[in-house]
This record gives C-alpha cells, sequence and structure tokens, in this order.
C-alpha cells in the first residue's frame, strides 16, 4: 500500500502535528497541575532532555539505516519478539486514540451537545476515520501538510491575543512547588513529547532516511516552542490554583478572547480548527497500526483492517464510564504504558540490537583491514 | 466483500436519514430561545435566592423601523440555587433560557456581604455565560435596578450595557470589571477583588463622605447630583475580601485606585488653585510611565513605595493661569501633586486598616521575595498587609493647556 | 424478419422464418440476441479486405457496402481514364455536400477525362536505368511503365492525394469527405482530399469571455482547429498525431503536443488512453474526457476544457497534452491542475498586480460559494454565541414570523435557485437573461412578503450565487454546487463538527487526487513552483523564468535570468 514515500517538510508536519494537539487537550494543564508557577522551567527542562533522547535514538538508527523498529527487533530477537513489540505499539496506539477521542466527544457535548447520544458524535469521527484511512499514508501526510501551518497560525492569534491579560508577577515564586517537584517528579512531564514514538517507525517511510536525525530535532524544537508558549500564556493570565480540570486547556484562554465589540467569544472558529487537528491526529496512530499489522502479517488488502481497528476503537470509546475518573485513570495507564515502552523496552533493544552488529562485525573488520586500506588507497 | 459493502452503504444511508430528517438532537433554531441580557441575583433574610431575568423581545421585521432588541421583560424566580432557579423560569417562559448574551450579572450588597463564592463557581462553571460579562454590586435590591435600567439615549438594550460600562475609560470613576477577572482575583491570595458599584439615581445628593473639595467625584452611586429619576447609574468601587464585600469606595478614590493600578486612560480631576484661593482649575492627566512599586519586607511588616508619574493638560483657562511661564506652571504641578499625594495615601490607609484587603496587588510584588509556593503561603500575605506602611510619590508634569495656553 | 407480437410470443417460438407481410421493419425478441452479436466491422472472411486488380469487383463491393441503390448522396462516377494513350475504366466515389465540387471537376475530372498535354504523351520506349557490356552481350536495366506511378505524379494536380490499399481505409476515407479513385488493373486506390462542407466560421467565444485577450474560439473542424493552434504556436516542433476512436463513427481526434518541452512519458500516457478505448462511438470530447480521466467516482474536473485557442497555446508552450476532437469546439487538455480551474484565460495578460488581487477575490468567492450556508445553518443552529448581540437579534426579528426550520427554508431557496438557473439556460436567448434575474428577484420579494423566507436567507442565497458564477471554470462549479449541498446538510446534522469532518474528508480526497500522474493540489503543497506561470499567486512577468515542474518539461527554463535586457544590460 505505501507505494510512495514520505518527504522531508511533511514528516515534520507528521510529528509536530501529533504534539500540537496533545498541547491542545490537555498537556499545560497537566503540567501546570503538577509543577505549579514553576511550569516553564519545566517545560524547558523536558525540552532539554527529549531532544538529548532524540539524537539518542537516531544516532541508534543510523546503523540500520531503512529499517524501523519491527525490523530490528526481528534482526535480533526473530519473530517472536517482533510480534510482541508490534502487538504492544497497537495496544498503546490504540488506547491513545481511544482515550483522546473519548476525551473529544465528551468535551464537545458538554459545550455544545447536550442532549444528544455520545454515539452520535463519536461516530463522526470513526467515518471520517474510516475513510481516510483507506488510503496510503503519503496522503495522509499531504492533508496534514495543508492543515499544519492553520493550525499554528490558530494557536499563535490566541496566544498573541491574550497578551493583554498578562500578570508577569504570576511567574513568581520561581520554582514553584520545590525543587524536588520540578526537575524530578516533573520529569513524568516528559509524555507531553509522546510524539517522538513515531520516529521508531518512520525510517522505511522516507524519502532519504538519512535526514531522519535533522527532521526529529527540528519537530521536537517546534513543539518545544509550542509547549513553551502556552504554558506560558496559560500560567500569566489566569491563577495556576485555578487550573483544575477544564476540559480544553486552551480553550480557557479563547474564552477571553475579545476584539472591540464585533468580535467576541470566537471559540466556535477555532473549535472548528481544533476538531480538524484532531481528526487529522486520530488518523495518524490508526494508519500506523494498519502498517504493523500489515508487516506482522503479511496480508494483501490493509483495507479490512481499517474497518476492525475504527470499529473496535468506536466500541471501546462508548464504554459507559465516568468520564472525570476515565481521564485520571487511563491517561495515568497511558503515560505509564508509554515510559515503559518506549524507554525501557524499546531504547534497550535498539542498544542491544547495535552491539550485536559491533559484535559481528569486529572479527570481520579485523580479517579484511588490509583489504579495506588497500580498497581506500 | 460486494455484499458486505452493500449492507455497510444502506446502513449509513439510514443511519443519514434517522438523523438529518428527525430534527437533529441539539440544533435549536435562534427563534426557540428567549436571550437574557441582564441576570440579577439577590438574597433574602431566609436564605432564599431571588433571581432576576431581564429577557429581551425581539420585534418583527413587518413593524417599521424597530426590528432589534428595543423591548425587554423582567421576571423575577425565588429559588435555593442558580441552576434551579433557571430550570424554574424555562418551565414558565415559553421559550428556553439561554444566557449566552448576557452582559450583566447584578449582585445586590445583601448577597455581596454574605459571601459569594458559591455563586460565581456556578456562573463560572456555565457554559454559556461569557467569561467578559460585567458584574455590579448594586446598592439596591438587584430586582430594582435591573427593572430601572433602560437606555435612554440608545434605542438598543444590549448595546446600552457594552457602552455605559465601558464610561470608565474615559472618566475613571468606576472601573469595568468581568466575570474571568472577577473571578481570577477572588481565588488568588495575591491580589483581592473590585467589582462595579451600582444604584439607582434617588434625586437628592446625599453624601455619605465630607469631599476635600468641591463636590464633584465624591460620591458613590445612589448619590449623584445628576438628575435623572429612576434611572440606574455606576459609580465607585465595591471592595472585597476574598469573597465577601467590606466596603465601597467613591469616584475619587477609585481614580486613585485606577492610578495604582495603572488602568487609567485619561480623566478628569480638579485640584486646587494655588492662584486663587477656594477655586479649582481641572487637568486632564493620564500617565506618562508606569507606575514604580516596590514592596519591602521590614521585619515582616510590608513598608510599600508607590511612585506614580502623570502629565497633565490643563482645562480650565481663566486669567490667573499661564501655562507658558515656568513659575506657574512649577506651583501647579507643585499643588497637583500635593494633592494626588494627600488623596493617594489616604486611600491607601482606608484598604489596609479599615478594609483589610490588598485590592492594589502589592501582594504580586512580594510574591518574588519567596522562592517556593509554600514559603509565600507560611507569610500570610493577606492578614500581614493590615501592618503596612505606605510612601507615594506623585510626579506630575503639565505640559500645556488644552486649545490656547493662556487667556486671551 | 419476423413480426413481433406481444401475445404470440410463444406463438413465434415455433415459426422460423415468415417473409414480411407489409414490408414494415419488425424486431422480433428472439432474434435480438442474435442481432446484437452480429460485429459492426465486417468479420465475414468471404469478403475481400485489399483492393484487388479486378475493377469491377472493387467497385461492386464498394457499391454493396455503401448501398448505393438507397443512398442518395453516394455518388460513383464511372468514366474512362487516358494515359500513355490507352484508356482505362476508372470510377470516382465520394459523397455529395461533403466535397468540394469546382475542385473536384478541375483538379481531378478535368486533367484524368480530357485530352491534354499529360495523358496523350505516350511512353512507347522503355526507360533505360543502367546499361552493362559483357563480353558483347548488353544487359540493360529497364524500367517498365507504370501506371500507378504515373497517374499519381503526372494526371492529379491536387495537393493531397494517397495510395490505400485496404477496402477499411478507402471506406474510411470515403465517410470523412474524400474522394476515392478507382482505376482498372490498379490494385491501389488514390484518396484525394478535395473537402469542402459547410461548417461554421470563426467566431467569438460564447462561454469563455475575457476582456482583453483574442477572442476567437474553436470551430467544430479538426483541420480550422488545428490551424488554429498552428499559426499561435508557430513551430515546427509542434506534432499533431491523428488517431480515431469509436468502433462504428471512427471519429477522428488530435494529440497535439510540443515535441521538446513535453515529457515523452506524459505523451505516451495519453496517447495509451486514447487508443485503447473499446467504445461504440464517440460524439463529443466531454465523453471523451468521462473515457480517459483518472478517477471517474471524483466530483472533480481532471481534464482542463476550452474553447480558446489562446489558452491551449499557452498550455502546449508549458508542456502539456492537448487532445482536438472532431466536431466538438471544446478541446481538452490534459493535465488538469486545481489551480489551472481557478484562473482565467488571461490572467497572463494583465499586470501581476491586478490579476493576483482577482485571483486573490476568486479564491474567497470559491470559499463562500462553498461554504456561506453551511455555515449560516451552523450558526443559527448550534453556536449561537458567535453572532454579535445586535446582529442576533435583528436575525431573530427576520426568524419570527417565518413557519419552517433553517434547514427546509435554506434548501427551499437552494433548489428554487437551481431551477432557475437550469430553466435559464433553455429560454430563447433575448429574453434569457432576464428571465433570470427577473425570477430570482421576484420569487424571493414575493415570498420574503409572504413570510415564507427570511430576507437574510435571500442574502445569503443571493452572495452564494453570484460567488459561484466567479469561478472561471464551468465543470469546477457543478463541483461546487454539488458539494454545498452536502455541507448544509453537515452543517445542520452537527454545526462545526460536521463541518469540520466534512472539511477533511474533502482535503484528503483531493490530496489523493491525480491527474495524469500529476498530484491535484500542487501548487498548493508542493513547493517546486516557484517563479512559474502555474503557481497560484502569479509573481512578476520577469520572475517567470521556471516552467512549471508539475508535468515535468524537458525544458526547465521558459525565461533567461535577466529577461528584460534592454532594462539591465
Amino acid at each position: 500500500m505505501n507505494t510512495e514515500k514520505i518527504g522531508y517538510v511533511e514528516a515534520i508536519a507528521l510529528i509536530t502535528i501529533v504534539m500540537i494537539n496533545k498541547i491542545i487537550l490537555n498537556t499545560p494543564k497537566d503540567i501546570i497541575a503538577n509543577t505549579g508557577s514553576a511550569s516553564w522551567l519545566n517545560v524547558i527542562y523536558i525540552s532539554v532532555i527529549s531532544i538529548i533522547v532524540v539524537c539518542f535514538v537516531t544516532y541508534l538508527l543510523r546503523r540500520f539505516p531503512g529499517n524501523d523498529i519491527l525490523d530490528i527487533s526481528e534482526y535480533l530477537g526473530g519473530k517472536t519478539l517482533k510480534a510482541i513489540i508490534g502487538l504492544a505499539y497497537i495496544i498503546l496506539l490504540l488506547m491513545l486514540t481511544t482515550s483522546i477521542i473519548k476525551n473529544l466527544s465528551e468535551t464537545l457535548r458538554i459545550i455544545y451537545f447536550r442532549t444528544s447520544p455520545i454515539l452520535y458524535i463519536t461516530l463522526f469521527f470513526i467515518v471520517s476515520s474510516i475513510i481516510c484511512n483507506r488510503f496510503p499514508l503519503k496522503v495522509i501526510a499531504k492533508a496534514n501538510l495543508i492543515i499544519a501551518p492553520i493550525i499554528f497560525f490558530s494557536v499563535i492569534i490566541i496566544l498573541a491575543s491574550s497578551i493583554k491579560n498578562f500578570m508577569p508577577q504570576r511567574i513568581f515564586p520561581i520554582l514553584g512547588y520545590g525543587v524536588n517537584e520540578t526537575f524530578f517528579s516533573g520529569l513524568s512531564n516528559i509524555f507531553s513529547f509522546s510524539g517522538i514514538l513515531y520516529l521508531l517507525f518512520l525510517p522505511p517511510l522516507l524519502h532519504n532516511p538519512d535526514k531522519l536525525k535533522r527532521l526529529s530535532v527540528v519537530a521536537v524544537i517546534i513543539s518545544a516552542i509550542y509547549l513553551f508558549l502556552s504554558v506560558t500564556c496559560l500560567l500569566l493570565s489566569l491563577s495556576f490554583t485555578m487550573h483544575s480540570d477544564e476540559s480544553f486547556s486552551l480553550y480557557v484562554l479563547t474564552r477571553n478572547l475579545e476584539y472591540g465589540r464585533f468580535i467576541q467569544r470566537v471559540d466556535a472558529v477555532f473549535i472548528l480548527v481544533w476538531i480538524i487537528a484532531i481528526i487529522s491526529y486520530i488518523n495518524i496512530p490508526v494508519s500506523l497500526c494498519i502498517y504493523i499489522f500489515k508487516k506482522l502479517t503479511n496480508i494483501s488488502d490493509p483495507n479490512s483492517i481499517n474497518y476492525s481497528i475504527n470499529l473496535l476503537i468506536l466500541a471501546v470509546s462508548i464504554i459507559p464510564i465516568e468520564y472525570a475518573i476515565f481521564t485520571n485513570i487511563v491517561s495515568k495507564a497511558v503515560q505509564y504504558s508509554f515510559f515503559v515502552l518506549f524507554f525501557l523496552i524499546s531504547i534497550p533493544i535498539l542498544v542491544i540490537a547495535n552491539l550485536k552488529l559491533n559484535f559481528k562485525n569486529k572479527p570481520r573488520k579485523e580479517q579484511y583491514r588490509n583489504l579495506d586500506n588497500a580498497q581506500k588507497a | 466483500m460486494i455484499t458486505f459493502k452493500k449492507i455497510f452503504l444502506i446502513f449509513c444511508i439510514l443511519i443519514f436519514m434517522l438523523t438529518s430528517l428527525s430534527g437533529c438532537y441539539d440544533a435549536r433554531g435562534i427563534e426557540d430561545l428567549a436571550y437574557v441580557t441582564a441576570l440579577g441575583i439577590d438574597i433574602n433574610d431566609d436564605n432564599v435566592l431571588s433571581l432576576t431575568f431581564q429577557i429581551s423581545i425581539p420585534g418583527t421585521s413587518s413593524e417599521s423601523g424597530s426590528s432589534q432588541s428595543s423591548k425587554t421583560e423582567n421576571t423575577t424566580v425565588q429559588c435555593s440555587s442558580i441552576d434551579s432557579g433557571i430550570s424554574l423560569i424555562n418551565s414558565y417562559i415559553s421559550k428556553q433560557i439561554n444566557l449566552s448574551h448576557c452582559k450583566v450579572i447584578v449582585f445586590s450588597e445583601k448577597i455581596a456581604s454574605k459571601g459569594l463564592n458559591k455563586y460565581i463557581d456556578t456562573l463560572s462553571n456555565n457554559v454559556e455565560i461569557r467569561p467578559d460579562c460585567n458584574i455590579i454590586i448594586s446598592r439596591c435590591p438587584a430586582k430594582d435596578f435591573i427593572e430601572n435600567a433602560t437606555p435612554s439615549i440608545e434605542t438598543l438594550t444590549a448595546r446600552y450595557y457594552e457602552v455605559a460600562l465601558k464610561s470608565s475609560e474615559y472618566t475613571g470613576y468606576t472601573t469595568s470589571t468581568e466575570l474571568a477577572t472577577f473571578v481570577n482575583d477572588v481565588k488568588n491570595s495575591f491580589t483581592q477583588a473590585v467589582a462595579i458599584l451600582g444604584g439607582i439615581n434617588t434625586g437628592d445628593a446625599e453624601l455619605t463622605e465630607e469631599p476635600y473639595v468641591g463636590i464633584d467625584g465624591s460620591y458613590k452611586a445612589n448619590e449623584s447630583p445628576i438628575d435623572d429619576v429612576n434611572s440606574v447609574e455606576t459609580f465607585g468601587t465595591a471592595v472585597f475580601r476574598d469573597d465577601k464585600l467590606v466596603g465601597e469606595l467613591t469616584g475619587l478614590e477609585t481614580i486613585c485606585f485606577l492610578l495604582i493600578y495603572d488602568k487609567i486612560e485619561i480623566c478628569t480631576i480638579s485640584i486646587p488653585s494655588p492662584f486663587k484661593p477656594d477655586s479649582e482649575i481641572d487637568l486632564s492627566i493620564r500617565k506618562s510611565k508606569q507606575p514604580r512599586i516596590n514592596v519591602e519586607l521590614v521585619n515582616g511588616t510590608p513598608y510599600i513605595c508607590v511612585n506614580l508619574f502623570l502629565e497633565a493638560h490643563g482645562l480650565t483657562l481663566n486669567e490667573s493661569v499661564d501655562y507658558t511661564s515656568i513659575n506657574d506652571v512649577g506651583m501647579l504641578e507643585d499643588s497637583a501633586e500635593q494633592y494626588l499625594k494627600i488623596q493617594i495615601t489616604d486611600f491607601l490607609y482606608k484598604t489596609s486598616k479599615e478594609f483589610d484587603s490588598d485590592i492594589c496587588g502589592f501582594g504580586k510584588y512580594a510574591l518574588s521575595k519567596y522562592l517556593t509556593w509554600k514559603d509565600w503561603e507560611d507569610s500570610k500575605w493577606t492578614d500581614n498587609y493590615k501592618n503596612s506602611f505606605f510612601n507615594v510619590n506623585v510626579n506630575v508634569s503639565v505640559i500645556s493647556g488644552s486649545e490656547f495656553d493662556k487667556s486671551p | 424478419m419476423k413480426k413481433y407480437n406481444v401475445l404470440s410470443q410463444f406463438y413465434n417460438k415455433f415459426i422460423k422464418y415468415t417473409p414480411a407481410q407489409n414490408n414494415d421493419f419488425y424486431l422480433t425478441t428472439e432474434n435480438k440476441k442474435d442481432i446484437e452479436k452480429i460485429p459492426i466491422s465486417p468479420a465475414n472472411d468471404l469478403e475481400p479486405k485489399t483492393i484487388s486488380k479486378n475493377f469491377t469487383q472493387n467497385l461492386n463491393y464498394l457499391k454493396t457496402k455503401y448501398n448505393s441503390l438507397i443512398n442518395s448522396d453516394v455518388v460513383i462516377r464511372e468514366f474512362s481514364l487516358i494515359a500513355n494513350n490507352t484508356e482505362y475504366m476508372a470510377a470516382l466515389i465520394f459523397i455529395d455536400g461533403m466535397v468540394e465540387t469546382q475542385v473536384v471537376n478541375n483538379a481531378v475530372l478535368k486533367p484524368l477525362m480530357l485530352r491534354n498535354k499529360s495523358n496523350t504523351f505516350s511512353v512507347t520506349d522503355n526507360e533505360v536505368i543502367s546499361e552493362f557490356n559483357n563480353n558483347d552481350v548488353i544487359i540493360r536495366k529497364i524500367k517498365k511503365f507504370n501506371l500507378e506511378k504515373y497517374i499519381y505524379n503526372h494526371l492529379i494536380p491536387q495537393n493531397s492525394v494517397d495510395l490505400l490499399d485496404k477496402f477499411e481505409d478507402v471506406m474510411s476515407s470515403i465517410n470523412i469527405g474524400n474522394s476515392i479513385l478507382l482505376v482498372d488493373t490498379l490494385d491501389v486506390a488514390f484518396d484525394i482530399d478535395a473537402k469542402g462542407f459547410k461548417q461554421r466560421s470563426i467566431s467569438s467565444p460564447k462561454n469563455e469571455i475575457v476582456v482583453r485577450g483574442s477572442q476567437e474560439a474553436f470551430v467544430e473542424s479538426l483541420r480550422t482547429n488545428t490551424s488554429m493552434l498552428r499559426r499561435i504556436v508557430n513551430n515546427e516542433n509542434l506534432v499533431i498525431e491523428n488517431t480515431s476512436v469509436g468502433k462504428i463513427s471512427q471519429t477522428k481526434i488530435a494529440v497535439c503536443y510540443l515535441k521538446d518541452i513535453a515529457n515523452n512519458d506524459l505523451v505516451a500516457e495519453v496517447k495509451y488512453r486514447v487508443n485503447n478505448l473499446d467504445i461504440d462511438y464517440l460524439t463529443s470530447s466531454g465523453q471523451l474526457e468521462q473515457l480517459i480521466q483518472d478517477n471517474g467516482s471524483s466530483l472533480y474536473p481532471q481534464l482542463i476544457a476550452t474553447e480558446r485557442p489562446d489558452k491551449v497555446a499557452i498550455h502546449l508552450l508549458e508542456g502539456r497534452v492537448a487532445i482536438i476532437v472532431n466536431d466538438t469546439p471544446y478541446v481538452l487538455v490534459a493535465p488538469g491542475v486545481l489551480s489551472d480551474f481557478m484562473s482565467s484565460p488571461e490572467d497572463a495578460n494583465y499586470k501581476y498586480q491586478f490579476s493576483n488581487m482577482l485571483k486573490f477575490i476568486r479564491l474567497i468567492a470559491a470559499f463562500f460559494a462553498l461554504y456561506l450556508p453551511g455555515i449560516y445553518v451552523a450558526v443559527t443552529s448550534y453556536h449561537h454565541e458567535l453572532l454579535p448581540t445586535e446582529l442576533l437579534f435583528t436575525i431573530e426579528a427576520a426568524r419570527e414570523t417565518v413557519p419552517f426550520p433553517v434547514i427546509f427554508e435554506i434548501l427551499l431557496m437552494e433548489i428554487s435557485f437551481e431551477l432557475i438557473r437550469e430553466a435559464g439556460v433553455r429560454v430563447p436567448s433575448p429574453i434569457g437573461p432576464t428571465i433570470g434575474i427577473v425570477g430570482g428577484l421576484i420569487l424571493g420579494e414575493a415570498a420574503v412578503s409572504a413570510n415564507l423566507v427570511s430576507p437574510i436567507l435571500i442574502i445569503i442565497v443571493a452572495i452564494t450565487a453570484i460567488c459561484s458564477f466567479s469561478i472561471p471554470d464551468f465543470s469546477l462549479n457543478f463541483t461546487i454546487r454539488i458539494i454545498r449541498f452536502i455541507y448544509i446538510l453537515l452543517g445542520y446534522m452537527a454545526g462545526f463538527l460536521g463541518i469540520a469532518v466534512g472539511m477533511f474528508i474533502q482535503i484528503v480526497l483531493l490530496c489523493n487526487l491525480k491527474s495524469f500522474g500529476c498530484p491535484y493540489l500542487t501548487p498548493f503543497i508542493v513547493a517546486n513552483n516557484k517563479r512559474s506561470l502555474t503557481s497560484y499567486f502569479l509573481p512578476p512577468i520577469w520572475k517567470r523564468e521556471n516552467r512549471s515542474n508539475t508535468v515535468s518539461p524537458k525544458k526547465k527554463y521558459s525565461q533567461g535570468k535577466i529577461s528584460m535586457l534592454w532594462k539591465n544590460n
């Protein structure tokens, strides 16, 4: 199905969209609730850490050009390891998508659709996901590329318009809840950069895989800038003790947007833009799930999986659980599983695979060193 | 697979027909809703809330001319909480109440002195209410305030509210408070909330306090010397501590507050004339630089220095004033600075000693002295504020007169 | 022929053949299948395929094929031809009304029938080519008198003469208006081009009106159209290849491209698609467009159809391929991407500032034409807080007396507007446009005063209609009209959520669409069209150095680095 490859700019847009959508939904409020008035310090700190992690991961991936984590795990442990890793990622991506869809449907239900059943609203997202996943990832990446600048622009408009509500003294006290909370337990905020797990699957899809490092660093920097700006604006406009589970983080800012007497309460327009953003984001994990599944099982027509995965997401997201409890428990579960899967499983796999490659190459290198030298000369 | 596709398509079409032709769930046409332009909340002695809704009646386009919100209807309901009040009204009125165009929320003095926490939480949780609707504390019952709020120069009620409450931008005699800022300030620990003070014009100008000089500005609402019986006026500010009303400021004191808080655009004050005793000179002042505020903690008590920088244009033109001579201008500036310094210091001590409420937000300057949030909470700024000392310096530079520089 | 009788269908099964009683034409149900299976072209092995030396056999075959006893306009002129002082039997076959009789008389029949120097010249000696003397034996190479070459070279002073030997080619030549000359003892036929049928003369374009461009439009005849293209392009590298499509109608089409600019693969793809169509007849370029487009189920047009030769010439010079179909004044240009349908033919004629302003206005017009009714429905049903308060009360006052919900109102007005538009196309022309305007106005006025619709709605429908008229391309207009209805329904179903879902699906479908290998959204998402004529907002003319990269032309630059040498030299 993937007959064409994704270009450089499209891949950047892909990864940034993932992270920006998290920013729109709920990341700033989580960060501010965790670290109080030192959130901006925290954000800078985790951005630096994630850039380091990204450089490390791309360095590890560089030894296997054109291979993603599934191929590497197959190289390391055969088909069983590949199956385990693939299945784990599929489950993680499905959980992510389900939580986002449920989050969004409930939020919309509160704001606009008081009497509609939850199935009605969720069906819109699922139907659009079904229709759009019939096309290969390249088409979705192109659509993302068109939508991404609009979203960036809208976030900038919101942030710029809330400047008049700023009170610069809100960043004091500087260390917020304390050094421990800011730097150590605040490290769990790195979940807002969860888009870097898509990097592990990107190499075979790119036009030129050697640009992977530049691409990923640029994407992380752009999202870090956006995260920093939104957290700072939220922090400076509203007292952080007030952030107790609002639905959309940036929505709170848009409710105060006002230009003169004519343009007031334009939050509906921003919601329109963000729904488009989130729909385009939902397609990426689903498309990736289909891709992983195809790699694991070699089916000929991924279209059939398309229907199944989407209906599975629909079924899980309309389970009648209390929404507030759902966000607390499930989002924490998702965070921790991302942590475990990415940092504790995938990175060691990469490291071990690199060591294995080194170990395998070493004796051969000794033997043919003269030949290499002769060839070089 | 062909049959599966067909079945799926038929299923989709059925759902589509069901939803679109059965009058979709939440589509409410504009004409099905009643739009509330003002909301009044009052309480009586038995702790029963009394909600007043001002609903605008749309004209029809077949009437000549007036097709907009010129007529209003007021309804009052007794209830135990805001949301139950809304449902009670919904059952009485023919259309469904919609609060998304509510411009003004009026609390009466009575309910404000009992504490507003519960109500503002309910209001900010409500999806429909705009966070930028204004909060008015009225010295008369909320119901009377709303019933008398009819526009005299405008034809459109909604625009009346929007325009009337922005007068603070050019007079300074009252603030303009929005719901979002109000809620913010109530929940903060480093600043306290203020709200617009409103009342009904009763026709007699009684003063609750002796003015310093002249008779302008030293009023609160309900007392102004404007002769327009049975209409509402907004004048002065209501001062809160946490969520309870603790006091009110006159117009002149509001000007002092706005000067410190840096929200004034331009306003007119009258200072005692240094050239002729018992007469005033009017100046139109605005700020020339940001006010510099410094908060130090001396032995645990706050010592607050306020430096204001203002520039003025003279509005009075009589033979004793010559805005071009250095001498005259110097004397004028001295007199203005003296006058303002006394007013502002009085105002600050009033907030500190009488109201015990830090409405000017000095707490946020003190915030930078602490390293963690726990230290700030331990210092208990709100309780410490009443021990503070103030040092006010005003710097006025009279630039020129308005059109002429001296009387011809 | 069997008699067809509904009541006696079962009776017919037992009867094999009865002669027709009153010479009427009947078709039976039983034999329908057999008749359908009879192939159109002769698959009968007994029929001759090539011209034989037997003149009578050839002539009789053609007479049978053309039903010359019944056909009134097939003319077969038999005469005797004189060549080399010998008389041969000959026949000239043509269709009356399609040939220029003067030319046929003067240039074909006269030199063949009347005695003149050429045909009385008799070659008695054989022409000696070379001689070789070998041991007193003279070996000569002589050339015998060749009648075919003689007639071809000397006797037919006509500018376009071909030699044909297959009956298929002979018949197709007669069908398009050429004259065929058959001569006894020759196994070839002479195909003489003396076409002279009446056709429409070149007039100004009816549907693509411009202010400052040329005012010529294509006509029906293929030759005239190609001549117009040749005049504008003015280059010997312009290749015009002829093929024919359709088994019965054998419609002639021409594929035109510039050999040293157009991409070889593109040309090959176009020719491949055109030559591999299994259809009976082709009557218009619209039909051909539907047969060779990439994605038939998509609502968007993928080939540009235009009646202006200057527009086609610009596209050819930028590296595209044009397809001209005989008897249609609309020429197809492949490939077609979205920005082509939003550009007017004279965008290159104006200063770039004016063109860019017009393009910007067209973009706004497209946006309004698509989304305005949908957004109106969504805002008035779900998102009331978006409107400023005074506007809200105006709309509410207007809707107070209307008995219908918004969705019914808007569908009513939109459908009646489409009806008016459709009716206005067919009304006889002096009052055609007026009917449209008058109908719209009066209908709207009357509906408002009867309190059936609100005046705000009339304004919205009118703005939408005006905006949809600003779109230059006719097919894209249809697309927008259809999609607009989808958005109205989506807006009513779920407000901005529905519209957002609709927008996203539309973007994805557009991203997936490709026209002859070029992505449909080319200048908007791929940044390789800078400084060229087909980027959406035109750069100044001295900056348009590149040819558009979409079609990967062979020549990358269409201007030098400094094109205005008089200024910068």
